[in-house]
């Protein structure tokens, strides 16, 4: 199945490290693109910290929108980065090398931008630090434990920590391999300080491949509870549409779901600007794209069992949300376009081998399962809380405003901002594991046939 | 590791199949046991078929818990088949058909589903997964996904065996018609081959959403639907997962027996034991996931009437059998498999596959027995007096230990008309896995076709 | 207790300010359990209390462009209600306001612990601690709290008149009713200083003040001999939401209708 990349050890380490030692010039025009994004949106937190919440689209009993609607939506796309380094990396999958770079890097900045969303969301973001640090406990000002707010930041920090390790020990031998060829000083300083004096001693060797595995294996706990709270900020309380059971597991693989999704929209778009066609063949989004079908249909399980169990005990108020989420304008639109863009389409197109090889139909499919996974946190958290409770004076609507489409948009600059600072700084596909790969492909004869394989130990 | 011309000479040798390979009077014996306990089964269900209707509902709780168990382990064993071919999963060839076997007993516990489904009472007036829609159901709808849960498994098992069967029959001389049909002329053509490689998957397929379905239906109208206020919608999924871990638990204890006992114990390694311990390990941390976030929903919202849901089958009135439950699916698997001794030896691993399936006889306990003795459901709480909790009766004891082994009997009959071991399979996976030296040690090289 | 906070303490005695809440076992007793009684069958929907409340309490006006917002804030409101089809329609009305749960679906989700339950049955907003994440806000199921999207401005003169007793609200932190606690506070500090017990209906929160027909009644719930603690063991009493099982502090009295059908039913 897999092509084996099949280049020069040295040509490797060369292609993948160009971007890193030259500039194009594009480099420059699309980080002040995404740097004037991000500073509109900058401007309006300052906005908001100046005169209160007003600019964005609340009223009063919708208390929750766009900001959450980004927090969830950018955990879970950070579920990517583990989904695919941990469990693949766990699972001996030999076509996850070349992408398990750009899944961490996404998983990063991604948690980054989420975490700035309830500060902005926050009513003073001031004040924010004692939430989630118990600096003033001498005067008696802890957090709540019982809160899911606290657990939330709790379990993104861990994941946040873990993932960032992950990743610097993944980096290592590429951080040793950038000091090797680097040209100029400074990066040659910077990178001889960062590789840690890796030299690729079979010690270090082993030490880094068993750090590897063991933090894959202790990430895997947090990477289910992150998303798992997150979905808890929302079905502990007891308001229709919100209040499942199902919540945990149904956030989780949607998470993966969009994540996953995600990492293939990247690596599309880093092949394209960073030449990396050597390296990323259509044999590993083919991969993903099998993944992503198993991944899709397990989601639409989960769906099911949200909207079936939420009808299911035919309380009225249950019944009259989701015949709002369902048939009332705006959602009577919305609706369809998130389960259409979500599952009805991108899931029949992986069925095609023709699809799932071909970068722009992947390209195009795994966007529109972002765009609906996005409508699909808007879906779930707004309609619940327009309440269609027996109080009917508290009934709301949701009117998005200007500010929070600004602030949106500046996250999605931000975490691509990151991404491409990174591949900027360090190589973005993980040369050491490339060539490893390339030793251990192999290759035998069975009968009349040559079949790939890989060795195992 | 399997040599190809090892697994050749195996399906070669017919006899190794049967049980007959077990020392004699040891299989008599267990047979005899066996069958007494099954004829136990029998009887006791005739005697509950014939006073149909005294007692109504309640006295079919305990034929529930049997009927709920074979679904949750036998025929939870297949995907395990299913999973490790769509997986590509080479370690688990000889494990393949030992797993698939199970769809057989999942099959005759058919036979307790259609009294059961008739005691139920009528949609109206409680919460049920089928709205509005009552054409037929739940009786119709029910037996009907699990007739297509069991068509499907019987597609799959007998697609895989017939590259088996007709090397095994031809062994013994030409075939008669009625066998030629069985294994639709199989000469081995490459289409055939083909056919027969894609047939087990596309059957597979259909097992595993058809099982999905049929516990989806099946937990929901046997069990959460009759107690009124008890609205969990991770329900469904926590019982097709304890189903996959009864499976695997299943599996892995059949596995041991057939090492211990059988012929072709030489086949099944701690290759099997180290990765059917891994699965187990994870489907037991999600027991805990899908057990807690069910749980932890419902002690923060405080909803009354999920409050007292989870106080019957959980809290208070069934809190002996969830502690076992607990203990068996939960907290002594976990305990024992996060050391990795445990799980590289077939023999502490079955222990603790055993463990699995005692808890799993006491989790359908405390979930359908609160379901089906309850007599009101048509309410949408339970409100704050808890029924009394239901005890078996010595006739639902031996209905329970006798339906467990018509189980095994249904197992070991099957066993014993069709090869034990998948010969083609592991003939293909000794194909594409060999040894050889790298650098200063030795590796596998796995070939990935496709 | 530190000697600051009896500084504090004293000095509030001594000026009557009620702001600051204190520790003294003589004025917070345990076992007491704030609560009110609405009778439905009384309540004429005059808005008598919404106006009471609305400045007793410092909130800013409600003027048109905010309620169309919906960002109109209304510690108590008066839910209306139709039964009937149209040529019998009649309009009934219920007075919701803050139910000082025992149960508060509320408090526990508060990341900063800025909504707990005092000693005396209140469910307390503190607004120093609270960051404005609004969780409490959406687990209400009464949605009886209400967020400042700014900082509050009134017309002149208005905003020389506002109640000294009651703490402006800044922008971005969460309000609600408070059954009135800078009343509570006063009362029994009048108590103690008169070297008296203090007396079921010395407290009266704005709204039962104004209420014209007395469909509101405060008191001690758990004292068997008040006014509110008789009229909610009424056979008309019902609690709003009784679904959720919050265990409100708050009961209402069913309207009496004699031509109605026997159909009736408000605990909804």
């Amino acid at each position: 199945m897999q092509e084996p990349v099949v280049t020069e050890a040295r040509t490797t380490d060369r292609e993948l490290l160009d971007f890193v030692m030259r500039t194009p010039r594009w480099f420059f025009g699309s980080t002040v693109v995404f740097g004037a994004i991000l500073a509109a949106g900058f401007a309006v937190f300052i906005l908001l910290l100046m005169f209160g919440l007003q600019y964005f689209g609340y009223s009063h009993p919708v208390y929750w929108s766009f900001p959450i609607v980004n927090l969830v939506f950018w955990i879970g796309i950070s579920h990517a980065g583990i989904m695919v380094s941990a469990i693949l990396r766990l699972s001996q999958a030999e076509w996850r090398r070349p992408v398990t770079r750009a899944a961490e890097v996404l998983t990063i900045f991604s948690l980054l931008t989420a975490m700035l969303m309830p500060i902005v969301h926050s009513g003073r973001p001031w004040r924010t630090l004692y939430w989630e640090f118990p600096y003033d406990w001498i005067r008696g000002a802890w957090p709540n434990p019982r809160s899911p707010l606290v657990w939330d930041p709790s379990a993104i920090f861990t994941y946040l920590l873990s993932t960032l390790m992950f990743v610097y020990i993944a980096l290592l031998p590429d951080l040793a391999l950038a000091r090797d060829k680097a040209s100029d000083p400074v990066r040659r300083v910077l990178f001889t300080i960062l590789a840690m004096g890796f030299r690729g001693t079979s010690r270090q060797w082993r030490i880094q491949a068993i750090a590897g595995i063991l933090l894959s294996a202790i990430i895997l706990p947090i990477f289910v509870s992150v998303h798992s709270i997150v979905s808890w900020d929302f079905a502990v309380t007891s308001l229709p549409g919100w209040h499942n059971t199902v919540f945990a597991p149904y956030f989780v693989i949607g998470a993966v779901h969009s994540g996953v999704s995600a990492v293939v929209t990247v690596t599309i778009v880093l092949r394209k600007i960073l030449k990396l066609e050597n390296y990323i063949k259509a044999d590993h989004i083919d991969s993903l794209a099998r993944l992503l079908i198993a991944v899709a249909v397990t989601w639409g399980f989960f769906l099911f069992l949200d909207f079936g169990f939420g009808l299911y005990g035919e309380e009225p108020a249950e019944v009259a949300t989701w015949m709002k989420r369902t048939f009332e304008m705006p959602w009577l639109v919305l609706a369809p376009i998130f389960i259409f863009t979500a599952f009805l389409f991108p899931v029949p197109m992986w069925l095609f081998r023709n699809v799932r090889r071909s970068f722009k139909w992947m390209f195009i499919t795994t966007v529109s399962v972002n765009i609906g996974m996005w409508l699909e946190r808007y879906l779930l958290i707004v309609p619940g809380l327009e309440r269609k409770s027996d109080l009917q004076f508290v009934y709301g609507e949701f009117t998005p405003s200007w500010g929070e489409g600004i602030i949106v948009t500046a996250s999605f600059a931000l975490v691509m901002l990151g991404v491409l600072t990174f591949a900027k700084l360090l190589p973005i596909i993980p040369a050491a594991d490339v060539k490893e790969g390339q030793i251990l492909a192999e290759k035998f004869a069975v009968g009349k046939t040559d079949v790939p394989a890989a060795m195992r130990e | 590791m399997i040599k190809p011309e090892e697994a050749a000479l195996q399906i070669k040798q017919r006899p190794a199949f049967k049980p007959a390979s077990i020392r004699p009077n040891l299989r008599h014996a267990a047979i005899a046991a066996l069958a007494i306990l099954a004829a136990a089964g029998i009887v006791a269900y005739i005697i509950k078929l014939g006073s149909w209707g005294e007692a109504g509902r309640a006295k079919w709780a305990y034929p529930t818990v049997a009927l709920m168990y074979i679904l949750s382990t036998a025929a939870g064993a297949p995907l395990v088949a299913y999973a490790s071919r769509a997986a590509r999963g080479y370690w688990a060839l000889p494990a393949r058909r030992v797993a698939e076997l199970y769809i057989i007993p999942a099959t005759i516990s058919y036979i307790l589903l259609i009294p059961i489904l008739a005691t139920l009472p009528p949609l109206e007036g409680r919460s049920n997964l089928w709205f509005n829609f009552h054409a037929g159901a739940p009786f119709l709808t029910d037996a009907l996904a699990a007739a297509i849960m069991v068509l499907a498994g019987v597609g799959m098992l007998w697609i895989s065996t017939v590259p088996d069967l007709a090397v095994a029959w031809r062994a013994n001389g030409e075939l008669s018609s009625w066998q030629r049909a069985l294994v639709f002329n199989w000469t081995g053509t490459t289409r055939q081959w083909i056919a027969a490689r894609i047939g087990t998957k596309v059957f597979g397929a259909f097992y595993l959403m058809a099982y999905i379905y049929t516990h989806l239906v099946l937990s929901t109208d046997l069990g959460q639907a009759l107690v009124p206020g008890w609205r969990s919608g991770i329900f469904p999924a926590y019982h097709a997962l304890t189903g996959i871990q009864g499976g695997l638990a299943l599996t892995i204890v059949t596995l041991f027996l057939l090492k211990r006992y059988s012929s072709v114990g030489r086949f099944i390694g701690n290759e099997q034991a180290i990765n059917l311990g891994k699965l187990l390990l994870a489907t037991t941390l999600l027991w805990f996931y899908f057990f807690w976030s069910d749980f932890v929903l419902v002690w923060y919202a405080r909803i009354p009437s999920e409050v007292a849901a989870m106080q019957l089958t959980i809290a208070i009135t069934y809190r002996l059998p969830f502690i076992l439950g607990f203990l068996g699916l939960f907290l002594i698997p976990f305990v024992c498999l996060i050391f990795n001794p445990v799980r590289r030896n077939l023999w502490s691993l079955a222990a603790v596959g055993g463990v699995t399936l005692v808890g799993l006889v006491f989790d359908r306990i405390r979930l359908f027995v609160p379901a089906m003795s309850h007599p009101d459901p048509f309410h949408h709480s339970l409100g704050t007096n808890l029924p009394d909790a239901f005890g078996p009766s010595a006739l639902d004891i031996v209905f329970l230990i006798g339906w467990i082994a018509i189980m095994a009997l249904a197992f070991i009959w099957a066993a014993s008309r069709l090869p034990v071991l998948g010969g083609w399979e592991l003939r293909h996976g000794a194909m594409l896995r060999r040894e050889q030296q790298f650098m200063k040690g030795h590796v596998y090289v796995l070939g990935k076709p496709d | 207790m530190n000697s600051q906070h009896e500084m504090a303490a004293r000095a509030a005695q001594k000026f009557g300010a009620a702001t600051i809440p204190s520790d003294d076992p003589d004025l917070d007793q345990e076992g007491r359990r704030w609560g009110m009684v609405v009778d439905a069958d009384l309540c004429t929907g005059c808005q008598a209390c919404v106006v009471a409340c609305q400045s007793e309490n410092n909130l800013a006006l409600n003027e048109e462009q905010r309620v169309l917002e919906g960002r109109a804030k209304a510690w108590i409101r008066i839910e209306r209600y139709w039964e009937g089809e149209f040529p019998n329609a009649k309009a009934r009305y219920l007075p919701v306001m803050c139910q000082h749960c025992g149960n508060a679906p509320c408090e526990p989700v508060c990341p900063v612990w800025a909504t707990y339950r005092n000693p005396e049955g209140l469910n307390v907003q503190v607004y120093n601690r609270c960051i404005g994440t609004r969780f409490c806000a959406n687990g209400c199921p009464y949605s009886v709290r209400y967020f400042n999207w700014w900082n509050p401005e009134w017309p002149d003169p208005m905003n020389d008149m506002l109640n000294p007793d009651v703490t402006v609200r800044t922008k971005g932190i969460i309000e609600k009713c408070t059954f009135c606690v800078q009343r509570i506070q006063r009362a029994k500090r009048d108590a103690v200083q008169q070297g008296v017990e203090l007396a079921d209906g010395d407290v009266s929160p704005a709204c039962v003040q104004s209420c014209p027909t007395n469909a509101l009644v405060f008191g001690d719930l758990n004292d068997e001999n008040s006014k509110v603690s008789q009229l909610a063991e009424s056979e008309r009493s019902f609690t709003l939401l009784e679904n959720f099982g919050t265990d409100p502090s708050v009961v209402y009295l069913s309207k009496v209708d004699p031509f109605a059908e026997p159909h009736e039913e408000e605990g909804h």
